[in-house]
This record gives structure tokens, sequence and C-alpha cells, in this order.
């Protein structure tokens, strides 16, 4: 249910009533080929949500993820846990020892949805036998929350809470830019990227130095990998692809301001890069990096010219933004989203078909002339999307004022819309992994971002499928004893891409103790040959 | 900057006779005009020292955090702080140290190494103090920092041991293309530059804005941002002695003189009394003047005497605060108790005598405590006396609603920018910087529209005027007592009707 993720209750929310701040009733269903839980199957729905409890969630999996290698220093008791029971009651503050307790507590009281929110300095069950001000959210992993609904303003196959193949591609970008920069740039290692059960993914960046960051940290972060603004409200996507909102901040540039002595000349070097230049080598390389799917060399000469012209020209109003556009992590989305473009956007989307489709596109053209004539052109005939963006790549390549558009449009299109609050606030919860989703019965499956692509939303295992699994599957495997009930479901699969995630964690774990041990037994020879020295010392 | 630190070894050699020519003994602990503050005080002090150096300071850094909050402009913020800060905090820099002598550098380190810390301790008691105190004293440092010579601040960044290794030739090749697309370098430019690398949680602030090259964690910081480093070390720096001292306090609180001096710090508004320009030589206000002056008072006594001339009655505090103002202007008593008489025009001379003489006079020190009372200073206005609905006394900024300080800055002729700058200003309760940034756009040019509104008839101070931002006048202090924009508006006004008009 993205809608409470997103929202989760304030700190204060299960002190003043439990029952008014439950989550709202979840939106409608989607209406397509998927299964749904009607209020007459509802008990049936809970009988398989028990069953899923008992013999299929991963409950030492997840002792392995949350516990991080610290089993001793009670790090896991000191996660919140808060669950919504079918009663939509909303439970918070819960914390559990080890994973025994944890299933206990879930089986006994079959919760629909389980939330997991921060490390507290304390176990957060005992929250109330200290002051407020003495309890506090220390660590979270850094997580981020994508959801299908926020790019209705691009989808044109489906809206709300629909979603289909066609626009889990943006999805799909969304992960492969983000796993990216993630980890190229922030040197982050272990990224658990997770279905959210409907329309959208979650990811828990679950780094011992992502654990830590401070808010400061993650709204810098979130600010670091956000283009297209997103204004919390419903229209989150109607700005321009831009340079990251440095109006809220610039009040600490009096904090951190800078002489600016040479930002003149910078400011002139950087026009000059990013207005392209084909001699600058900088430029060659980006091109022949740059996966150009049409592979039409007559695109790659014009965008060269097009470079040179804009280096004559004096004008830069849009140039003058470019220096922030061309940093290096969005050079390296723009290929991707490059890639995908096509594909997505024109063929799937087909988004300059009709004239409130390419509207919205021809509105981000800065040239009046462009943006007439095609109107013109486009409003009475009938056109296919690839041939009216051809058109229009070709009009623009013509115009002084269009060196950044296309890409702008690609950015605006495509580029990963991501909810900042959630990854911003500590102590902010987040559904968990393996849930299952109360109106799809489909369970939150990891997904591995190296096969991203091959992710189906619509064949996500189902509660009732895998609950059927175990039953049919049961007899044909029964004479391996130590097999776990889930290797015999489609939920295998995913338990494995959730252990791979796990593996990868256990292994940093293990070096880093054996670099303690390490650096402990240097301590101690150390300490015996300083106490030799000090023998020899007293011989002399 | 710092091709000396192009390399260790260069620097050390470039810095030797700098060192030799700085390192005058007479400065003691404090070689730099920079300080990180990383030892306390070992002196002994007055309790009247106490205080005073931790005020001079809080003016100083009230003037940071007024400056920030009302412009963006670096250049514009440094020469609004640099007034408060020369006259309460000033810092030679050794480069003045043979025009004004070693001594005096010391005594003025020394007084800005102690208050720093006295601060500390009035500071250190709230979450949201601390963030105040680290914020301000964040931004000053950086201020000095900025004023402060090439070669000084490399000096002193050199001393300060922070961890920022410089990138080597080889590292930057590996990732020449990355950082010439981040920052826009040639080739050239890139070769010339120095890089940091550091944890890319040092250098949030760029990172936020894209405007590093982060890889693996690392931030490739150049040499031109080096001072966001600076500033990061020195915020974290002073965060953790806060939260240090914070732990500590409770045990001080033993020695009670202090309790009650820094309590009264973290409280202190900085209401200096109002001393008049042009002091005890100035001109006699008349009765008969007011309505003419009425343009150059700042909006709270506007107001006042608009209610005034309306309903021609004013209730006990407001004519506290407008009597009082109004004395500050110049009117003497006798013209005063003229004044007060006509503008009560509804009821008889001896009601007049029987109710309100008392208080005019009062105003003036010859009744009842018989002390000669000061003018209302903003802070004074803002924070005691809360006016009821049905009052006019009080200060607009915090006591108008939205709409009607929209109109009222309507009246003042205003462009909208500037009023939703003003509303967001009084929305976040910074009252005197809105006034202030109220001042400042409208200059001249509102009083000219508040003269032939005059003119005109319409005496009750709502003027129409354009709606574009007054240029020509400079930013100037904050408001800090009505009496003082009637004085700047005054001064303004003068110098602007001269025919040559020298603004
Ligand atoms: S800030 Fe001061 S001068 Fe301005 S209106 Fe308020 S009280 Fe009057
Ligand atoms: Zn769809």
């Amino acid at each position: 249910m993205p809608t409470a993720a997103k929202e989760p209750p304030t700190d204060n929310a299960m002190d003043v009533d439990p029952a008014t701040q439950a989550p709202a009733v979840v939106a409608p269903l989607p209406d397509d080929d998927q299964m749904e839980i009607t209020s007459a199957s509802e008990d049936q729905f809970h009988a398989l949500l028990r069953i899923f409890y008992q013999r299929l969630f991963p409950f030492t999996d997840f002792y392995r993820w949350l516990g991080y290698g610290n089993p001793d220093n009670g790090y896991f008791a000191k996660r919140e846990w808060s669950f919504t029971l079918a009663s939509d009651v909303y439970i918070r503050f819960q914390s559990f020892a080890g994973p025994e307790e944890l299933r206990t507590a879930i089986v006994h009281q079959c919760p629909v949805k389980i939330d997991i929110g921060a490390v507290y300095n304390l176990q957060p069950k005992d929250k109330k036998t200290v002051l407020p001000g003495a309890f506090v959210a220390k660590e979270r992993e850094l997580v981020f929350d994508i959801d299908l609904t926020d790019y209705d303003d691009v989808r044109t196959c489906c809206s709300a809470a629909d979603i289909c193949r066609k626009c889990w591609d943006f999805m799909t970008i969304a992960i492969k830019i983000l796993h990216r920069a993630l980890t190229d740039d922030f040197g982050f290692k272990h990224l658990l990227w997770v279905y959210s059960g409907r329309r959208g993914v979650h990811c828990w960046v679950s780094d011992d130095r992502a654990r830590k960051l401070s808010h400061e940290a993650r709204a810098a972060i979130v600010s670091y990998l956000s283009v297209v603004s997103s204004n919390a409200g419903q229209d989150r996507s109607t700005a321009a692809v831009n340079a990251p909102d440095a109006g809220g901040e610039s009040e600490d540039d009096i904090v951190h301001g800078l002489g600016g002595e040479d930002s003149e000349g910078e400011r002139e070097d950087s026009r000059r890069a990013a207005g392209g230049g084909g001699n600058d080598s900088a430029k060659g390389e980006d091109d022949s990096e740059s996966e150009d799917e049409r592979g039409d060399g007559k695109k790659r000469k014009r965008s060269r010219r097009r470079d040179l012209d804009d280096e004559e020209e004096e004008e830069p109003p849009l140039d003058s933004r470019a220096p922030e556009l061309f940093h290096y992590s969005l050079r390296r989305a723009h290929r991707v989203l490059h890639k995908h473009f096509r594909k997505t956007v024109l063929v799937e989307m087909n988004s300059l078909a009709t004239r409130p489709r390419y509207s919205k596109i021809l509105a981000m053209v800065p040239d009046a002339d462009i943006r007439t004539r095609l109107d013109e052109e486009w409003k009475t005939a009938q056109g296919s999307s690839i041939d009216r963006w051809k058109r229009l790549l070709a009009e623009m390549g013509r115009s002084r004022h269009c060196a950044t558009t296309e890409r702008d449009i690609m950015f605006k299109f495509l580029y990963p819309r991501l909810d900042a609050n959630v990854s911003i606030g500590i102590n902010h919860l987040l559904k968990s992994p393996f849930c299952v989703h109360p109106k799809t019965g489909k369970v939150c499956v990891p997904i591995d971002p190296t096969r991203c692509s091959d992710f189906n939303p619509l064949t996500v295992p189902t509660l009732q499928g895998i609950v059927g699994e175990l039953n049919t599957n049961a007899k044909q495997n029964s004479d391996e004893g130590a097999e776990e009930d889930f290797e015999r479901t489609a939920l295998n699969a995913h338990i494995q891409t959730f252990r791979k995630f796990l593996h990868g964690i256990a292994q940093e774990t293990k070096a880093r103790l054996r670099a303690e041990e390490a650096a402990a037994s240097k301590r101690v020879d150390m300490q015996r040959l300083a106490e030799k020295e000090n023998r020899r010392d007293l011989t002399f | 900057m710092l091709k000396q630190n192009r390399t260790y070894a260069s620097g050390a050699t470039a810095s030797v006779a700098e060192v030799t020519r700085y390192n005058d003994s007479r400065l003691g602990p404090y070689p730099f005009s920079l300080n990180f503050y990383s030892l306390p005080p070992p002196y002994e002090l007055t309790l009247n020292e106490f205080e005073t150096y931790a005020l001079d300071r809080l003016r100083v850094l009230k003037a940071v955090e007024t400056a920030a909050l009302r412009t963006k402009d670096l250049a514009t913020i440094d020469r609004y702080i640099q007034v408060v800060h020369d006259e309460h905090t000033h810092l030679n820099r050794n480069v003045r140290i043979n025009a004004v002598g070693a001594t005096k550098l010391y005594e003025e380190r020394r007084k800005d190494h102690i208050s720093h810390f006295i601060l500390r301790l009035a500071y250190c008691r709230t979450p949201d103090l601390r963030k105040w105190l680290v914020r301000q004293e964040t931004a000053l440092f950086m201020y000095r920092f900025r004023q402060e010579e090439q070669a000084e601040r490399a000096r002193f960044v050199k001393e300060l041991d922070i961890d920022m290794p410089i990138v080597t030739d080889r590292e930057r090749a590996a990732v020449a293309m990355q950082l010439r697309r981040t920052h826009g370098y040639s080739a050239e430019k890139l070769e010339r530059t120095v890089f940091y690398r550091v944890p890319f949680e040092n250098v949030l602030r760029l990172v936020q804005r894209r405007a590093v090259f982060v890889k693996d964690g690392w931030a490739y910081v150049p040499e031109r941002d080096q001072p966001v480093l600076i500033a990061g070390a020195y915020k974290a720096h002073l965060t953790a002695a806060l939260e240090a001292t914070a732990k500590a306090v409770p045990r001080m609180d033993e020695d009670d003189r202090l309790v009650p001096v820094l309590a009264s710090i973290s409280k202190q508004y900085l209401s200096n009394a109002y001393a008049p320009a042009g002091g005890d030589s100035r001109d006699i206000v008349r009765h008969n003047e007011v309505d003419s002056l009425a343009t150059h008072f700042p909006p709270c006594m506007r107001n006042l005497h608009s209610a005034l001339r309306r309903d021609h009655h004013l209730k006990h505090v407001a004519r506290l605060q407008f009597g009082l103002f109004l004395k500050g202007v110049g009117m003497p008593l006798e013209e005063a108790l003229i004044f007060w008489r006509s503008a009560f025009a509804k009821i008889t001379d001896d009601q007049f005598q029987k109710s309100y003489a008392y208080n005019v006079r009062y105003n003036y020190g010859l009744e009842g405590k018989r002390t000669n009372y000061t003018p209302y200073s903003c802070v004074k206005i803002i924070t005691s006396n809360q006016p009821a609905p049905s009052d006019v006394h009080g200060c607009p900024f915090k006591e108008f609603s939205k709409n009607d300080l929209r109109l009222m800055m309507k009246g003042y002729g205003v462009g909208d920018a500037v009023s939703a700058d003003v509303a967001r200003l009084a929305k976040d309760g910074h009252y005197q910087v809105a006034c202030t940034r109220l001042y400042e756009s409208t200059g001249g040019r509102a009083h000219r529209a508040a003269n032939a509104a005059l003119a005109a008839g319409a005496a009750d101070g709502s003027i129409s005027g354009g709606g574009t931002e007054g240029g020509g006048v400079a930013m100037v202090q904050t408001v800090e007592h009505p009496n003082q924009w009637f004085d700047m508006s005054r001064m303004w006004a003068a110098q602007n009707q001269k025919p040559t008009g020298s603004a």
C-alpha cells in the first residue's frame, strides 16, 4: 500500500489514537486480470496469510539482514516494527529480540501489512519508559520509494493504481539509473530492490555507511538524484528538467559561502564545455560512449554540428544550465534514457500520437516557431510518434534555442521521480519486503537489479498461488528432509535473490570482523613487544 | 588559490618567511585573526566584561543571521556584516600588525576568544539554541575567512591539519573526464587545479547541487570549494564541542553568579536604547508638524497616527507607544500637551486635564516615578503589551493579518515580489527584518508618494504608488527602533531634496 508507506504516521501517532491513525482504506482495485480480494473472501485471505507467515515468510533471513552481523549488541532488537492489522488497527513501536520473537508476534497477530522503521537508541517497545526526548531514531537504511502514480502525466496506457508491462518500463529505468548512481557515485554496495506489491518499487540501501547517514546527508543525496522536481502535491512533474533546487538552500551559502574569486572565469569555461565543441576531447569521448540505439550516423553528425553552432552563438539561456545537467551522473543517466526513449515513450506510450499528448512535448520546446508549425501540421493529420519525433528533432536541430531540449524531454519523461520525504526522514517507515499486498495478493518480492528488465510485476507470486503450491508440490519433494517449505513454491527464486543480497552483507561483516580481530591481535603484539622492550631497558 | 599547496614541500618553503614575519610572540596564542577555538580561554574576567563581551558578539551574530535572511548575494551580505562586525568585534588582520600594534591585535583576539566561549555556555542548553549558534558562528567564521588574505588563509588551514588529502596527479588523470564535465574545466584548467578527496558527507552542500564529482563515496573537491570543507570542519567541531559543553554545564551551575547572566544572554534581544540622531541640538517638533512628518513614520507609528486621526482617541498603551515616539522625534512637553489636547477633539478641556494630561507629563518624567522614559524599541513593542484584537498598538508585522499586511504594503506602493518577501519574513517571525526590507524597498519613493497623498488631503497614510521596487537605497542595518526608521527616512529625504541630488 504505497499510500501508507509514503505518509507513515508521525512519531506520536500511536499515542494519540490507534484507530484514527490507521492508514486510509486503500484505493479501488486495479481493473485487470489480477486476483482480487473481495470482502467475502477476506476470511479466506487471512487463513492463507497465516499459513504464509507460518511456513513461508523468511524470518531467519530477516534476522540475518536486520541484525547486520551484530547479534549481540541488540541492533536487531532496537528496530521499530509496525503492524497494520485486519481490523485497520495500526500498531507502532514494536520490537523483537530475535527471529523467534518476531515470528511468534507476526503469526499470532497476522498483520496485513508490516512496516519497518528506524533503529532507535533503545528498544522501541520500551519507548514509554523514558522521557519523550530520550527516545531517538539513530539509524535507518537509506530508502527510496518510486511509484507509478507519480508518472501519470506521462503514462498513456494506464492511470492511478493500474499498471501494465508497458508502463513498468518507467520503473525498470528508474532502477537502472538509481542503482548505478548509488553504487558508482556513493559507493554503496548492498542495495535491496523490492516490488512494492502494486505499482512501484522500493530500495533499501543497507550499507553501514548508508544506515548512519544524517538527515542532511539523506536530503543532499535525494537532491543529487532529483532532476524532475517533485512538488509533494498531485502534480509532481510539471516543472521542467532543471538543476537541483538551489533556491531553498541558498540560505546556507552564507554559512559555506565561498570567496568566488574566479567564478567568472569558471562560468566561461563551463559554458564552453557544456555548449559542446566538437574538437573537445571530453565531448568526443562522450559521443563514443553514448549508446545510440538508432545507430544512425546522421543523428550524430547533426548533434555535432549543432554543438558547434552553439559555440558560435552568444545566447546562453539553455546552455547556462547545461553545466548542471552535464554532471557526470546525469550524462550516465542520459545514456540510459536515450536507450529507452524510443521504445518506451515513442512506441509504447505513443506520446506524440494525439494532440493532448504531443502538446506536452511541444510545450517544452523553447522555440515558438517550431511549436506553432508542428502543431499546425499535426493537429489534423495522423502520424506515428516515431516519425513525429524525428521531425521534431530535425526542426530543433535547425533552431538555435533548442540545444538541450531533446535531452530535457527525455529527462522529463523518463528520469526517476523520487518521493523525497520517505528517503529523508530517518524515522519514516517503509513496507517490509515479502509483505503480501492486501488488495492484489501479490508478494513484495525482491528484484534483482542486474536483471531488472526481466522483472514482470504481473507474474509475481501471489498469496493464493504459493500457498496452493505448498499443497500441490508437497508430495513430490517430501523425501528431501532438509528442504524449506518455500523452496517448493514460486517464492523460491525471490528468496534466493534476497539471500544473494544477504550474502553480500555477510561477506562484508566477515571481512570487518577479521580486520578487527587482526587489529586487536596486532595491538596485543605491540604490547608484548613493548613489554619486552621494557624488560630490556631494565636489564641495561 | 594555494599554489604553494600543490605539494606540501613547496608550500612549506613558501611560507617560512611569512611564518617568521607573523610569529610575533606578542600575539600569544593568537597567531591568526581566524580561530577554531579549540582551547578554552584561561583568563579571569569581571562579570561586567563577561556580559559586554557576550553581547557584542551576539550583536554581530544577529547581523550575520539577518544578512542571510535579507539577501542571497554574498557581497551584499559581507558589506552588511562588516558594519556591525567592525563596530562590535573588530579584528585586525595580521597585515595590520605594524599599523596598529601587536598588543591591539592580541586584545581583539582575546576578546573574540572569550566571547565565543561565553556564548557557548549561554547557548548550549537546548538543541535549538545550539543549532542557532552553530549556524551563525559558522557563518561568522566564513565571513572572516573570506576577509582574510590568501596567504593567511592557507597558513591557517595548514595549521588546522584538516583531513583532506590532495588528489594525486595519477588519481586525477583517472577521472579527468568526469572532473572536467562536472566543472566545465578545460584540460589546462584541470591541470592547474588542486583537488581534495574527502568523504561525500563532508561536502553535502556541493553534493546537493551536483556541484562536485562523487565517486565511490568520495567527493573530489576543487580548491575553489575548499572553504566548504573548512566550514564543514568548523561546523562539526563546534557542534561536538557544544554538545560536550551541554553535558558539562549542570556542574557549572554551582557558580550561581553566572547563571542569571548566561540565561539573560541567550534571551537577549539587543534592545539598545535609542540615541537620537543629531543629539540635543535637534530641531524641536511642534504639535502642528506631526501630520507632515508622518511620511517618515514606520508602519507601527503610521498606524497609530492614522488611528488617532480617525478615532480622535488612543488607548493607554497606544498613547504611550506613540507619545514616547513623538518625544523621541523631538517634541517637547509643552508641544505634546497641545498635540494630544487637540487630537482628542471629542472631549472637553476638563476631561483632558483630568484623564490624559497626567499621562503626557508622566511620559516626560514629571509624574509618577519621575523617570525620564525613553521611546520603545522594536523589541519592546513586539514583545510586551500583547494587543487585544481591538487595540491598535504593537508592531504591524506581528499583529496584522496576512491580508492587512498586504494592504499595508500596497499602501506603501511596493511591488508584489517585495510584498511577498516581507510577508514571508513576517510570517517567520522576523518582524524587524520585514520592516527593514520594507524601508529599503520603499526608499524615497514611498515618501514622495506619501507627500503627494498628504497634499491631496488623505492624511491617513494610505498612499498609492507604482508597483516597482525603489532603487537607490542601500541595504541598511536592521530597524531596531521606530525612531531609527524616522531618522533614516528624514535624513534620506533631506539629502534627496537637494537640487543636485547627491544620493
Ligand atoms: S519593526 Fe519596529 S519600527 Fe517596524 S513596525 Fe515593527 S515596531 Fe515599528
Ligand atoms: Zn500501463
